[in-house]
């Protein structure tokens, strides 16, 4: 239900790693973003992809893919990005 | 020299980044702040949740009256859009803060954090914080609360634990609300108790009416076991 506030979350950590990233090795394309999705994370990962897809809109991160393992437990992580060699 | 027609061969496979961090890590990171500062300061921390109408404020008005007799209890209270539900708690005389949500359907650390403002917490022995009326979103958000409570109402269902186990399995009591009304509501009592600890065994039950007072001894006894020793009669 609160996907969306997730998703700004989510990209707000990616934005983090992409900094921290950057500043070792210059540029960084994201591809796509892995998550871990727990079922008892009480969240839907398909609404979430789409709450992402909309908050991605006209940021540097549109077109990037999102992919989530579902996982049995609470967690909800960021578990990594695929991203231009 | 070879061209290879595959598309996909032309593409470098990607590099990976492996991050491992939790979506929830800032959430996390300041309600772990606010219980220290909540233990520092000494005051007890409940958070109430429920289904919308299931009767935290109604509850919250008599124990914030019972109470205010003998210790300082403040509240905080989330709700999206009135203050109506701090209008009616302020009526018991106790400290009342409203968080306006604005549309959002949880409490979040930050908020808290944000509501409490200028509070001075050591003057306090009782801070409650009412969530949102809803039984999904606030599991998933820590507030720094010692105890979480989930309330549920004789009116809304025996099976209520089994649609909604997450928030039964991060909550630390089930409170059963509307006892007077379990009657009239059809509500098999035992085998609500039985689907509550169906999805959590060994979980606290304390079933309770706000408009006749049953069971609010036990509830008061569980708010103050850890403040026992800070008797503030108000005169």
């Amino acid at each position: 239900m609160h996907e969306l506030s997730l998703a700004m979350n989510l990209i707000e950590a990616i934005e983090e790693v992409i900094e921290e990233e950057c500043a070792q090795r210059g540029g960084l394309r994201v591809r796509a973003v892995r998550l871990r999705v727990g079922a008892l994370s009480g969240v839907n990962a398909d609404a979430l992809a789409f709450a992402y897809e909309c908050a991605c809109e006209g940021t540097g991160l549109a077109g990037t893919r999102l992919t989530a393992e579902a996982t049995p437990g609470p967690e909800l992580e960021l578990l990594g990005l695929e991203v231009d060699p | 020299m070879r061209v290879s027609s595959s598309p996909e061969a032309r593409v470098a496979p990607a590099r990976i980044v492996e991050v491992r961090r939790s979506l929830l890590k800032a959430n996390d990171l300041r309600a772990r702040e606010l219980r220290q500062r909540f233990t520092t300061a000494g005051v007890q921390v409940v958070s109430l949740v429920s289904s919308p109408g299931a009767g935290k404020t109604a509850l919250l008005e008599v124990l914030l009256t019972r109470l205010r007799r003998t210790h300082a209890a403040a509240a905080l209270v989330g709700d999206l859009a009135t203050d109506n539900d701090a209008v009616r708690l302020a009526r018991s005389g106790a400290p009342v803060r409203q968080i306006n949500t604005g549309n959002l359907c949880h409490l979040e650390a930050r908020m808290v954090e944000e509501g409490l403002a200028d509070w001075d917490l050591s003057a306090l022995d009782v801070l409650f914080l009412e969530n949102v009326g809803n039984l999904v979103c606030p599991s998933a958000y820590d507030l720094g609360e010692a105890e979480r409570w989930v309330l549920l109402s004789v009116t809304e269902g025996e099976d209520k634990p089994l649609k909604y186990p997450t928030i039964f399995n991060t909550a630390d009591v089930a409170v059963i609300t509307k006892l007077d009304l379990a009657a009239a509501a059809g509500c098999d009592l035992a085998r609500l108790r039985t689907n509550i600890t169906e999805v959590r065994p060994g979980m606290a039950i304390i079933e309770v009416s706000a408009r006749t007072g049953a069971g609010l001894e036990r509830l008061l006894q569980r708010v103050l076991r850890k403040v026992a020793g800070r008797l503030q009669p108000i005169p």
